[in-house]
Protein backbone atom coordinates (compact mmCIF):
# COMPACT_ATOMS: atom_id res chain seq x y z
CA UNK A 1 0.00 0.00 0.00
CA UNK A 2 1.41 3.35 -1.00
CA UNK A 3 1.02 6.50 1.03
CA UNK A 4 1.47 9.78 -0.66
CA UNK A 5 1.48 13.28 0.54
CA UNK A 6 -1.66 14.91 -0.63
CA UNK A 7 -0.90 18.52 -1.28
CA UNK A 8 -3.85 20.81 -0.98
CA UNK A 9 -4.78 23.27 -3.62
CA UNK A 10 -2.62 26.26 -4.37
CA UNK A 11 -4.88 28.50 -2.35
CA UNK A 12 -3.50 26.91 0.79
CA UNK A 13 0.07 27.64 -0.11
CA UNK A 14 2.68 25.03 0.66
CA UNK A 15 0.80 23.62 3.62
CA UNK A 16 0.74 19.82 3.52
CA UNK A 17 -2.25 17.77 4.45
CA UNK A 18 -3.22 17.43 8.09
CA UNK A 19 -1.55 14.08 8.40
CA UNK A 20 1.75 15.37 7.19
CA UNK A 21 1.40 18.45 9.34
CA UNK A 22 0.88 16.27 12.37
CA UNK A 23 3.90 14.29 11.38
CA UNK A 24 6.05 17.39 11.13
CA UNK A 25 4.72 18.66 14.44
CA UNK A 26 5.70 15.43 16.07
CA UNK A 27 9.11 15.64 14.45
CA UNK A 28 9.67 19.10 15.75
CA UNK A 29 8.50 18.26 19.20
CA UNK A 30 10.82 15.32 19.44
CA UNK A 31 13.87 16.98 17.96
CA UNK A 32 13.67 20.58 19.08
CA UNK A 33 14.11 20.16 22.75
CA UNK A 34 15.10 23.01 24.93
CA UNK A 35 18.51 22.38 26.41
CA UNK A 36 18.64 21.98 30.13
CA UNK A 37 20.24 24.57 32.40
CA UNK A 38 23.49 22.72 32.78
CA UNK A 39 23.97 22.48 29.05
CA UNK A 40 22.98 26.09 28.55
CA UNK A 41 25.43 27.26 31.20
CA UNK A 42 28.22 25.19 29.70
CA UNK A 43 27.59 26.57 26.25
CA UNK A 44 27.37 30.13 27.45
CA UNK A 45 30.61 29.80 29.38
CA UNK A 46 32.27 28.43 26.28
CA UNK A 47 30.97 31.37 24.27
CA UNK A 48 32.22 33.88 26.82
CA UNK A 49 35.60 32.22 26.91
CA UNK A 50 35.73 32.43 23.16
CA UNK A 51 34.82 36.10 23.35
CA UNK A 52 37.53 36.74 25.92
CA UNK A 53 40.03 34.92 23.75
CA UNK A 54 39.06 36.99 20.77
CA UNK A 55 39.43 40.17 22.77
CA UNK A 56 42.87 39.11 23.96
CA UNK A 57 43.90 38.38 20.40
CA UNK A 58 42.52 41.64 19.09
CA UNK A 59 44.99 44.28 18.06
CA UNK A 60 44.54 47.39 16.02
CA UNK A 61 45.02 46.89 12.36
CA UNK A 62 48.06 48.37 10.86
CA UNK A 63 47.20 50.84 8.18
CA UNK A 64 47.49 49.44 4.73
CA UNK A 65 49.81 50.69 2.08
CA UNK A 66 46.98 52.51 0.36
CA UNK A 67 46.19 54.43 3.50
CA UNK A 68 49.84 55.25 4.00
CA UNK A 69 50.10 56.54 0.46
CA UNK A 70 46.96 58.56 0.98
CA UNK A 71 48.32 60.02 4.20
CA UNK A 72 51.60 60.81 2.48
CA UNK A 73 49.79 62.60 -0.32
CA UNK A 74 47.73 64.61 2.10
CA UNK A 75 50.81 65.61 4.05
CA UNK A 76 52.54 66.65 0.84
CA UNK A 77 49.61 68.75 -0.25
CA UNK A 78 49.34 70.38 3.16
CA UNK A 79 53.04 71.18 3.19
CA UNK A 80 52.89 72.67 -0.29
CA UNK A 81 49.88 74.79 0.63
CA UNK A 82 51.49 76.03 3.80
CA UNK A 83 54.74 76.93 2.05
CA UNK A 84 52.90 78.67 -0.77
CA UNK A 85 50.74 80.62 1.64
CA UNK A 86 53.73 81.65 3.69
CA UNK A 87 55.60 82.87 0.65
CA UNK A 88 52.52 84.68 -0.56
CA UNK A 89 52.10 86.34 2.82
CA UNK A 90 55.70 87.47 2.62
CA UNK A 91 55.06 88.71 -0.95
CA UNK A 92 57.99 86.62 -2.12
CA UNK A 93 56.28 84.76 -4.92
CA UNK A 94 56.58 85.68 -8.58
CA UNK A 95 53.98 88.15 -9.72
CA UNK A 96 51.61 85.78 -11.59
CA UNK A 97 51.84 83.22 -8.82
CA UNK A 98 51.35 85.89 -6.20
CA UNK A 99 48.28 87.17 -7.99
CA UNK A 100 46.85 83.67 -8.32
CA UNK A 101 47.48 82.77 -4.69
CA UNK A 102 46.05 86.04 -3.45
CA UNK A 103 42.92 85.46 -5.54
CA UNK A 104 42.59 81.95 -4.17
CA UNK A 105 43.11 83.23 -0.65
CA UNK A 106 40.42 85.84 -1.19
CA UNK A 107 38.00 83.10 -2.16
CA UNK A 108 38.89 81.11 0.93
CA UNK A 109 38.82 84.16 3.15
CA UNK A 110 42.51 84.87 3.62
CA UNK A 111 43.78 88.31 2.75
CA UNK A 112 47.14 88.08 1.05
CA UNK A 113 49.10 90.94 -0.50
CA UNK A 114 48.27 91.31 -4.16
CA UNK A 115 50.86 92.70 -6.54
CA UNK A 116 49.93 96.02 -8.23
CA UNK A 117 48.83 96.20 -11.80
CA UNK A 118 51.42 96.38 -14.54
CA UNK A 119 50.83 100.03 -15.37
CA UNK A 120 50.65 101.02 -11.74
CA UNK A 121 53.78 99.07 -10.99
CA UNK A 122 55.61 100.80 -13.82
CA UNK A 123 54.47 104.16 -12.47
CA UNK A 124 55.64 103.32 -9.01
CA UNK A 125 58.97 102.20 -10.31
CA UNK A 126 59.33 105.42 -12.27
CA UNK A 127 58.46 107.47 -9.23
CA UNK A 128 60.91 105.60 -7.06
CA UNK A 129 63.57 106.06 -9.71
CA UNK A 130 62.93 109.77 -9.81
CA UNK A 131 63.11 109.98 -6.06
CA UNK A 132 66.36 108.06 -5.99
CA UNK A 133 67.82 110.27 -8.69
CA UNK A 134 66.84 113.37 -6.78
CA UNK A 135 68.37 112.09 -3.59
CA UNK A 136 71.56 111.10 -5.36
CA UNK A 137 71.99 114.54 -6.90
CA UNK A 138 71.04 116.26 -3.70
CA UNK A 139 68.57 118.53 -5.36
CA UNK A 140 65.23 117.00 -5.12
CA UNK A 141 62.48 118.69 -7.01
CA UNK A 142 60.34 121.14 -5.25
CA UNK A 143 57.25 119.15 -5.77
CA UNK A 144 58.95 115.99 -4.53
CA UNK A 145 60.24 117.74 -1.50
CA UNK A 146 56.83 119.07 -0.86
CA UNK A 147 55.48 115.56 -1.12
CA UNK A 148 58.16 114.30 1.18
CA UNK A 149 57.51 117.08 3.64
CA UNK A 150 61.02 118.47 3.32
CA UNK A 151 61.76 122.16 3.46
CA UNK A 152 62.27 123.92 0.19
CA UNK A 153 59.33 122.36 -1.49
CA UNK A 154 57.01 124.11 -3.90
CA UNK A 155 54.79 125.45 -1.24
CA UNK A 156 53.45 128.96 -1.09
CA UNK A 157 55.35 129.55 2.09
CA UNK A 158 58.64 128.61 0.47
CA UNK A 159 58.17 130.92 -2.49
CA UNK A 160 60.59 133.76 -2.21
CA UNK A 161 59.45 136.84 -4.15
CA UNK A 162 61.93 137.77 -6.80
CA UNK A 163 64.86 135.91 -5.47
CA UNK A 164 66.32 133.76 -8.16
CA UNK A 165 68.41 130.98 -6.84
CA UNK A 166 71.22 129.10 -8.42
CA UNK A 167 69.77 125.72 -7.97
CA UNK A 168 66.42 124.55 -8.99
CA UNK A 169 65.49 123.04 -5.66
CA UNK A 170 66.68 125.44 -3.07
CA UNK A 171 64.12 128.12 -2.46
CA UNK A 172 62.25 127.73 -5.66
CA UNK A 173 59.41 130.19 -5.98
CA UNK A 174 55.97 128.99 -6.73
CA UNK A 175 55.82 128.17 -10.43
CA UNK A 176 53.67 130.51 -12.38
CA UNK A 177 53.99 133.27 -9.88
CA UNK A 178 55.41 136.71 -10.75
CA UNK A 179 58.45 135.90 -8.71
CA UNK A 180 59.14 132.84 -10.79
CA UNK A 181 58.71 134.84 -13.95
CA UNK A 182 61.14 137.45 -12.70
CA UNK A 183 63.65 134.80 -11.77
CA UNK A 184 63.44 133.21 -15.17
CA UNK A 185 63.88 136.53 -16.91
CA UNK A 186 66.94 137.20 -14.81
CA UNK A 187 68.34 133.81 -15.72
CA UNK A 188 67.74 134.45 -19.35
CA UNK A 189 69.52 137.75 -19.18
CA UNK A 190 72.48 136.14 -17.53
CA UNK A 191 72.51 133.48 -20.19
CA UNK A 192 72.42 136.12 -22.86
CA UNK A 193 75.42 137.85 -21.38
CA UNK A 194 77.31 134.62 -21.15
CA UNK A 195 76.53 133.82 -24.75
CA UNK A 196 77.72 137.14 -25.99
CA UNK A 197 80.92 136.99 -24.01
CA UNK A 198 81.73 133.46 -25.09
CA UNK A 199 80.89 133.90 -28.76
CA UNK A 200 82.94 137.09 -29.16
CA UNK A 201 82.78 138.30 -32.75
CA UNK A 202 80.29 135.67 -33.67
CA UNK A 203 77.66 136.97 -31.32
CA UNK A 204 75.64 139.48 -33.23
CA UNK A 205 72.97 141.62 -31.66
CA UNK A 206 70.51 140.37 -34.17
CA UNK A 207 70.98 136.78 -33.16
CA UNK A 208 70.37 137.45 -29.52
CA UNK A 209 67.44 139.56 -30.36
CA UNK A 210 65.98 136.60 -32.16
CA UNK A 211 66.51 134.10 -29.35
CA UNK A 212 65.38 136.20 -26.50
CA UNK A 213 61.74 136.49 -27.50
CA UNK A 214 61.67 132.78 -28.15
CA UNK A 215 62.98 131.99 -24.76
CA UNK A 216 60.84 134.56 -23.16
CA UNK A 217 57.83 133.10 -24.82
CA UNK A 218 58.47 129.87 -22.94
CA UNK A 219 58.37 131.66 -19.64
CA UNK A 220 55.06 130.80 -18.14
CA UNK A 221 52.55 133.41 -17.51
CA UNK A 222 51.45 133.93 -13.96
CA UNK A 223 48.25 132.10 -14.65
CA UNK A 224 49.86 128.95 -16.15
CA UNK A 225 50.06 125.73 -14.29
CA UNK A 226 52.97 123.78 -12.91
CA UNK A 227 53.68 121.79 -16.05
CA UNK A 228 54.42 124.92 -18.06
CA UNK A 229 56.62 126.20 -15.32
CA UNK A 230 58.64 123.02 -15.43
CA UNK A 231 59.09 123.37 -19.16
CA UNK A 232 60.19 126.94 -18.81
CA UNK A 233 62.72 125.97 -16.18
CA UNK A 234 64.16 123.42 -18.52
CA UNK A 235 64.51 126.01 -21.27
CA UNK A 236 66.28 128.46 -19.03
CA UNK A 237 68.68 125.78 -18.01
CA UNK A 238 69.41 125.19 -21.66
CA UNK A 239 70.15 128.85 -22.30
CA UNK A 240 72.64 129.05 -19.47
CA UNK A 241 74.79 126.45 -21.14
CA UNK A 242 77.66 127.79 -23.24
CA UNK A 243 76.98 127.72 -26.94
CA UNK A 244 78.36 124.86 -28.81
CA UNK A 245 81.40 125.77 -30.82
CA UNK A 246 82.02 124.14 -34.07
CA UNK A 247 85.19 122.30 -34.52
CA UNK A 248 87.75 124.13 -36.60
CA UNK A 249 87.98 122.79 -40.09
CA UNK A 250 90.85 120.43 -40.47
CA UNK A 251 93.14 120.46 -43.53
CA UNK A 252 92.71 117.34 -45.35
CA UNK A 253 95.16 116.02 -47.85
CA UNK A 254 93.75 114.36 -50.79
CA UNK A 255 94.69 110.83 -50.90
CA UNK A 256 96.52 109.50 -53.85
CA UNK A 257 94.83 106.50 -55.15
CA UNK A 258 96.89 103.47 -54.61
CA UNK A 259 97.61 101.25 -57.50
CA UNK A 260 95.87 98.06 -57.54
CA UNK A 261 97.40 95.36 -55.55
CA UNK A 262 98.06 93.03 -58.48
CA UNK A 263 99.15 95.36 -61.24
CA UNK A 264 100.24 93.77 -64.48
CA UNK A 265 103.87 94.42 -65.21
CA UNK A 266 105.64 93.08 -68.28
CA UNK A 267 108.00 90.30 -67.56
CA UNK A 268 111.58 91.23 -68.19
CA UNK A 269 114.07 88.46 -68.38
CA UNK A 270 116.83 88.42 -65.90
CA UNK A 271 120.12 89.71 -67.28
CA UNK A 272 122.62 87.01 -67.68
CA UNK A 273 125.74 87.00 -65.69
CA UNK A 274 128.83 88.02 -67.50
CA UNK A 275 131.10 85.09 -68.09
CA UNK A 276 133.84 84.64 -65.67
CA UNK A 277 137.32 85.54 -66.86
CA UNK A 278 139.45 82.55 -67.37
CA UNK A 279 142.24 82.00 -65.05
CA UNK A 280 145.67 82.45 -66.36
CA UNK A 281 147.89 79.47 -66.10
CA UNK A 282 149.78 79.21 -62.92
CA UNK A 283 153.42 80.15 -62.90
CA UNK A 284 155.88 78.11 -61.02
CA UNK A 285 157.32 79.67 -57.95
CA UNK A 286 161.02 80.87 -58.05
CA UNK A 287 162.78 81.21 -54.75
CA UNK A 288 165.51 83.79 -55.66
CA UNK A 289 163.38 85.91 -57.79
CA UNK A 290 160.74 86.10 -55.25
CA UNK A 291 163.21 86.86 -52.63
CA UNK A 292 164.84 89.56 -54.61
CA UNK A 293 161.88 91.27 -55.88
CA UNK A 294 159.62 90.46 -53.03
CA UNK A 295 156.45 90.87 -55.10
CA UNK A 296 154.17 87.93 -54.42
CA UNK A 297 150.94 89.67 -53.90
CA UNK A 298 149.29 88.83 -57.17
CA UNK A 299 149.92 86.39 -59.94
CA UNK A 300 149.70 88.91 -62.75
CA UNK A 301 151.93 91.35 -61.05
CA UNK A 302 154.34 88.75 -60.16
CA UNK A 303 154.27 87.48 -63.64
CA UNK A 304 154.96 90.87 -65.00
CA UNK A 305 157.66 91.64 -62.62
CA UNK A 306 159.05 88.23 -62.85
CA UNK A 307 159.12 88.45 -66.62
CA UNK A 308 160.83 91.65 -66.45
CA UNK A 309 163.14 90.43 -63.96
CA UNK A 310 163.66 87.25 -65.92
CA UNK A 311 164.65 89.11 -68.90
CA UNK A 312 166.86 91.11 -66.82
CA UNK A 313 168.28 88.24 -64.92
CA UNK A 314 168.06 85.69 -67.77
CA UNK A 315 165.91 83.35 -65.96
CA UNK A 316 163.72 81.11 -68.04
CA UNK A 317 160.37 79.85 -67.01
CA UNK A 318 159.91 76.21 -66.60
CA UNK A 319 157.13 74.79 -68.67
CA UNK B 1 2.51 24.61 9.51
CA UNK B 2 3.15 28.14 10.53
CA UNK B 3 6.45 29.32 11.73
CA UNK B 4 6.63 29.87 15.43
CA UNK B 5 9.73 31.99 15.56
CA UNK B 6 9.52 35.00 17.74
CA UNK B 7 9.35 38.15 15.72
CA UNK B 8 11.72 40.67 17.09
CA UNK B 9 11.89 44.21 15.93
CA UNK B 10 14.79 45.20 13.81
CA UNK B 11 16.04 47.76 16.27
CA UNK B 12 15.72 45.41 19.22
CA UNK B 13 17.46 42.69 17.29
CA UNK B 14 20.24 45.02 16.34
CA UNK B 15 20.61 46.18 19.89
CA UNK B 16 20.70 42.58 21.04
CA UNK B 17 23.27 41.77 18.41
CA UNK B 18 25.33 44.75 19.43
CA UNK B 19 25.21 43.72 23.04
CA UNK B 20 26.16 40.18 22.05
CA UNK B 21 29.11 41.56 20.10
CA UNK B 22 30.22 43.35 23.24
CA UNK B 23 30.05 40.03 25.10
CA UNK B 24 27.13 40.81 27.37
CA UNK B 25 25.88 37.72 29.17
CA UNK B 26 22.18 38.51 28.86
CA UNK B 27 22.28 39.09 25.13
CA UNK B 28 24.23 35.91 24.61
CA UNK B 29 21.72 34.00 26.73
CA UNK B 30 18.83 35.35 24.69
CA UNK B 31 20.46 34.44 21.42
CA UNK B 32 21.33 31.00 22.69
CA UNK B 33 17.80 30.37 23.98
CA UNK B 34 16.40 31.32 20.62
CA UNK B 35 18.78 29.40 18.41
CA UNK B 36 19.83 26.39 20.47
CA UNK B 37 16.64 24.25 20.12
CA UNK B 38 16.71 24.48 16.33
CA UNK B 39 20.40 23.70 16.16
CA UNK B 40 20.06 20.78 18.52
CA UNK B 41 17.05 19.46 16.61
CA UNK B 42 18.82 19.76 13.28
CA UNK B 43 21.91 17.97 14.53
CA UNK B 44 19.89 15.34 16.32
CA UNK B 45 17.73 14.68 13.27
CA UNK B 46 20.84 14.41 11.12
CA UNK B 47 21.91 11.47 13.24
CA UNK B 48 25.05 13.02 14.65
CA UNK B 49 26.56 11.55 17.74
CA UNK B 50 27.49 13.89 20.56
CA UNK B 51 24.87 16.37 19.55
CA UNK B 52 25.44 18.65 22.51
CA UNK B 53 29.18 18.88 21.97
CA UNK B 54 28.69 19.65 18.33
CA UNK B 55 26.09 22.30 19.20
CA UNK B 56 28.59 23.81 21.62
CA UNK B 57 31.16 23.97 18.82
CA UNK B 58 28.62 25.69 16.62
CA UNK B 59 27.94 28.42 19.16
CA UNK B 60 31.58 28.89 19.96
CA UNK B 61 32.32 29.32 16.27
CA UNK B 62 29.46 31.79 16.05
CA UNK B 63 30.87 33.75 18.99
CA UNK B 64 34.31 33.84 17.44
CA UNK B 65 33.03 35.45 14.26
CA UNK B 66 30.20 37.54 15.67
CA UNK B 67 32.29 40.72 15.72
CA UNK B 68 32.55 40.64 11.94
CA UNK B 69 28.94 39.66 11.32
CA UNK B 70 26.74 42.12 9.45
CA UNK B 71 23.00 41.54 9.16
CA UNK B 72 19.74 41.16 10.96
CA UNK B 73 18.19 38.33 12.93
CA UNK B 74 17.19 36.28 9.89
CA UNK B 75 20.67 36.54 8.52
CA UNK B 76 22.07 35.52 11.89
CA UNK B 77 19.76 32.51 12.00
CA UNK B 78 20.72 31.46 8.48
CA UNK B 79 24.36 31.93 9.31
CA UNK B 80 24.17 29.82 12.48
CA UNK B 81 22.47 26.96 10.65
CA UNK B 82 25.07 27.17 7.92
CA UNK B 83 27.73 26.70 10.57
CA UNK B 84 25.76 23.79 12.03
CA UNK B 85 25.43 22.18 8.59
CA UNK B 86 29.16 22.45 7.97
CA UNK B 87 29.92 21.04 11.39
CA UNK B 88 27.57 18.17 10.75
CA UNK B 89 29.31 17.35 7.49
CA UNK B 90 32.67 17.47 9.22
CA UNK B 91 31.38 15.12 11.92
CA UNK B 92 30.15 12.72 9.29
CA UNK B 93 33.47 12.73 7.53
CA UNK B 94 35.30 12.11 10.76
CA UNK B 95 32.87 9.29 11.61
CA UNK B 96 33.29 7.70 8.20
CA UNK B 97 37.06 7.86 8.57
CA UNK B 98 36.84 6.20 11.98
CA UNK B 99 34.42 3.58 10.72
CA UNK B 100 31.61 4.68 12.95
CA UNK B 101 27.99 4.92 11.93
CA UNK B 102 26.07 7.99 12.92
CA UNK B 103 22.68 6.39 13.30
CA UNK B 104 22.05 2.71 13.21
CA UNK B 105 19.73 2.27 10.26
CA UNK B 106 16.82 -0.04 10.81
CA UNK B 107 17.17 -3.47 9.28
CA UNK B 108 14.67 -3.95 6.48
CA UNK B 109 12.76 -7.23 6.68
CA UNK B 110 10.80 -8.88 3.95
CA UNK B 111 9.86 -7.35 0.66
CA UNK B 112 8.74 -4.05 2.04
CA UNK B 113 11.81 -2.22 3.27
CA UNK B 114 9.77 -0.16 5.69
CA UNK B 115 7.90 -3.05 7.15
CA UNK B 116 10.48 -4.05 9.68
CA UNK B 117 11.20 -0.47 10.60
CA UNK B 118 7.63 0.37 11.28
CA UNK B 119 7.30 -2.73 13.32
CA UNK B 120 9.89 -1.46 15.71
CA UNK B 121 8.69 2.12 15.91
CA UNK B 122 5.97 3.44 18.01
CA UNK B 123 4.76 6.88 18.81
CA UNK B 124 6.93 9.89 18.28
CA UNK B 125 10.07 7.84 18.22
CA UNK B 126 8.73 6.29 15.08
CA UNK B 127 8.77 9.61 13.29
CA UNK B 128 12.29 10.43 14.38
CA UNK B 129 13.69 7.13 13.35
CA UNK B 130 11.85 7.27 10.07
CA UNK B 131 14.25 10.04 9.07
CA UNK B 132 16.96 7.46 8.68
CA UNK B 133 15.16 6.19 5.60
CA UNK B 134 15.50 9.46 3.79
CA UNK B 135 18.41 10.42 1.66
CA UNK B 136 20.85 12.87 3.26
CA UNK B 137 19.67 15.73 1.09
CA UNK B 138 16.00 14.99 1.78
CA UNK B 139 16.71 14.72 5.48
CA UNK B 140 18.60 17.99 5.56
CA UNK B 141 15.91 19.81 3.66
CA UNK B 142 13.12 18.41 5.81
CA UNK B 143 14.96 19.27 8.98
CA UNK B 144 15.87 22.78 7.93
CA UNK B 145 12.42 23.55 6.65
CA UNK B 146 10.46 21.90 9.51
CA UNK B 147 12.75 22.09 12.54
CA UNK B 148 14.86 25.20 11.86
CA UNK B 149 11.93 26.96 10.15
CA UNK B 150 14.00 28.31 7.32
CA UNK B 151 12.39 29.40 4.11
CA UNK B 152 13.08 27.76 0.77
CA UNK B 153 15.56 30.45 -0.17
CA UNK B 154 17.33 30.28 3.17
CA UNK B 155 17.47 26.49 3.00
CA UNK B 156 18.86 26.68 -0.49
CA UNK B 157 21.44 29.16 0.74
CA UNK B 158 22.49 26.94 3.63
CA UNK B 159 22.70 23.77 1.54
CA UNK B 160 24.19 25.54 -1.49
CA UNK B 161 21.36 24.35 -3.71
CA UNK B 162 18.79 25.98 -5.90
CA UNK B 163 15.34 26.80 -4.62
CA UNK B 164 13.68 24.41 -7.06
CA UNK B 165 15.87 21.56 -5.91
CA UNK B 166 15.06 22.37 -2.31
CA UNK B 167 11.32 22.25 -3.04
CA UNK B 168 11.61 18.93 -4.81
CA UNK B 169 13.72 17.43 -2.05
CA UNK B 170 11.32 18.68 0.56
CA UNK B 171 8.29 17.19 -1.20
CA UNK B 172 9.90 13.84 -1.77
CA UNK B 173 11.25 13.71 1.75
CA UNK B 174 7.88 14.39 3.27
CA UNK B 175 6.27 11.78 1.01
CA UNK B 176 8.80 9.20 2.04
CA UNK B 177 8.41 10.08 5.67
CA UNK B 178 4.64 9.85 5.49
CA UNK B 179 4.84 6.57 3.67
CA UNK B 180 7.03 5.09 6.39
CA UNK B 181 4.87 6.37 9.20
CA UNK B 182 1.58 5.30 7.68
CA UNK B 183 2.86 1.91 6.87
CA UNK B 184 3.91 1.60 10.47
CA UNK B 185 0.53 2.73 11.67
CA UNK B 186 -1.15 0.27 9.34
CA UNK B 187 0.96 -2.54 10.74
CA UNK B 188 0.25 -1.57 14.27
Amino acid sequence: MRFGVRWPSRSHGDMPDPGTAALLATLERELCTTPDDELTRAHLEAMELEYAFQMSQWEPRRPRIGRRVWALRMCTVAAALSVTTSLAAADALPTPMQRFVSAAGTVVGISLPEPPHKVLRAGLQFASGLRAFAHQNGRGGGSQRALAGEPGGNTPLAAAPGAPSGTAGAGDPLPGSPAARAALVAKLKNAKKVTQSSSGTNGSPGATAETSPTLLATVPAPDTDTTDATTATTDTTTTTKPPRTRRPPTTRTRRVPRPPHHAHTPHTPRPKRPPRPKRPPRTPKTGSGSTSTGTTTSNAASTTTSGTSATGTSATPVS
Amino acid sequence: MRRQTTTVGASACESRLDRARRGEHDALGELYAELAPGVLGYLRGSGVRDVEDLAGDVFVAMMGRLSGFVGDEAALRRWVFTIAHHRMIDARRRASIRGLELVAPPEPAGDDPYEGVVARLDGSALVVRALAHLTPDQRNVVLLRSVAHLSVAETADVLHKRAGAVKTLHRRGLAALARVVRSAEAVS
